[in-house]
């Protein structure tokens, strides 16, 4: 039904390669050009935007190629995804610049903050099985698959747990992925806009 | 300047690789964040980020996100697109609700409480804060604490939604 490989996710029990070392380098130069393009493009998060899009560009250019090349799905697999230490030392960094600026101001903040936030993930939570019931009845998805997807949760920690509990990944995946690229490149914009005026 | 920046980011590294054993959730980014934060509350420094640093992080987690666009993901879209679209533009609508309200109740500011209620990626949400020059530890506590709530209670949603019972096909 789905790819062997579920969609969003870099394949596991991966071996370092030639070809694999070569993707990440262009995977990543696809990111800095996408990144420095809309940045200089002065486009608000531009950085963050334009590198998903040279990224997602640079894995549909190597799609093709690979496909021509008309080698075994195999290989496309193997050089797929960007290795986890590169988006871990993404966020790591990220998490020391909020870290630099964290103050007494911002653990107030957060002190006030927890309850309504709580509230609110509660009533998001509520949200997510009414979305998992209409998956399930509307859509013929299996209950544990759809509350997966409909969980707003991180892609990373939900499809550890989806996997471990045997939900159908490439449905739980798939969501997410979209949710979080919808999030990114159309939401994250119009937000900005709305801030920034 | 440029030590005490070495400083937070040797910190930041310490700190993601405890969060790791102590498995922290989101740890390279709540392991790295607390781990500056004690170096910054220790040296009493008030370092100001170069831009190459949040420009790095940005790409490293924006090309993260579209590699993850792996071969077959348009045709699985194509496939789930309904369901797909009508959990994504809830579950967005209901975060921007939270953010609005809670903006207006002055509990957030717009940019935190937006930012901290709209359930994107943690890392990708960290990093417009940084753009929009928002408290960007405040957007990070706000979806730790989601992420929290949402892993554990998931197992209860779980063994709630395996007791659904499918109405029989017609016919």
């Amino acid at each position: 039904m789905g790819p062997k490989t579920p969609p969003g996710r870099t394949p596991r029990g991966r071996r370092w390669s030639w070809g694999g070392a070569r993707h990440t380098a262009l995977l990543l130069l696809g990111g800095s050009t996408g990144a420095t393009v809309l940045t200089l493009l002065h486009i608000p998060a531009g950085a963050l935007i334009g590198a998903v899009l040279g990224a997602m560009v640079v894995n549909g250019l190597g799609d093709r190629r690979v496909a021509r090349s008309a080698r075994w799905p195999s290989t496309v697999e193997r050089i797929r995804g960007l290795p986890g230490p590169v988006r871990v030392t993404g966020q790591a960094l990220l998490g020391v610049m909020a870290g630099a600026r964290l103050s007494l101001e911002t653990l107030q903040s957060l002190a006030v903050s927890a309850l309504p936030v709580t509230l609110s993930v509660v009533l998001l939570l509520g949200l997510t099985m009414v979305l998992a019931r209409y998956l399930f009845s509307r859509h013929r998805v299996d209950p544990l698959t759809a509350v997966m997807a409909a969980a707003p949760g991180g892609i990373s920690e939900l499809s550890v747990a989806a996997a471990k509990q045997g939900a159908a990944m490439h449905v739980v995946l798939t969501v997410h992925l979209f949710r979080v690229l919808v999030v990114v490149l159309v939401v994250l914009p119009i937000l900005i806009f709305v801030i920034g005026h | 300047m440029l030590i005490q920046l070495l400083i937070l980011l040797a910190s930041g590294a310490a700190g993601s690789t405890l969060g790791y054993f102590l498995r922290l959730p989101m740890w390279p980014i709540t392991g790295a964040l607390l781990g500056s934060a004690a170096a910054n509350v220790l040296m009493a420094a008030s370092i100001t980020m170069p831009f190459a640093l949040s420009f790095t992080a940005q790409v490293l987690v924006g090309t993260a996100i579209g590699a993850s666009v792996m071969p077959g993901f348009l045709g699985e879209i194509r496939k789930y697109l309904v369901p797909a679209v009508a959990v994504v533009v809830t579950l967005v609508a209901a975060g921007i609700s939270a953010g609005v309200l809670m903006s207006a109740l002055g509990l957030l500011g717009l940019p935190e409480a937006l930012l901290g209620m709209v359930p994107g990626g943690v890392g990708e949400m960290v990093a417009a804060a940084s753009v929009l020059d928002a408290d960007s530890a405040l957007v990070a506590g706000i979806h730790v604490i989601r992420l929290l709530i949402t892993l554990w209670t998931l197992p209860l949603l779980i063994k709630w939604a395996q007791t659904w019972k499918r109405p029989p096909l017609p016919g």
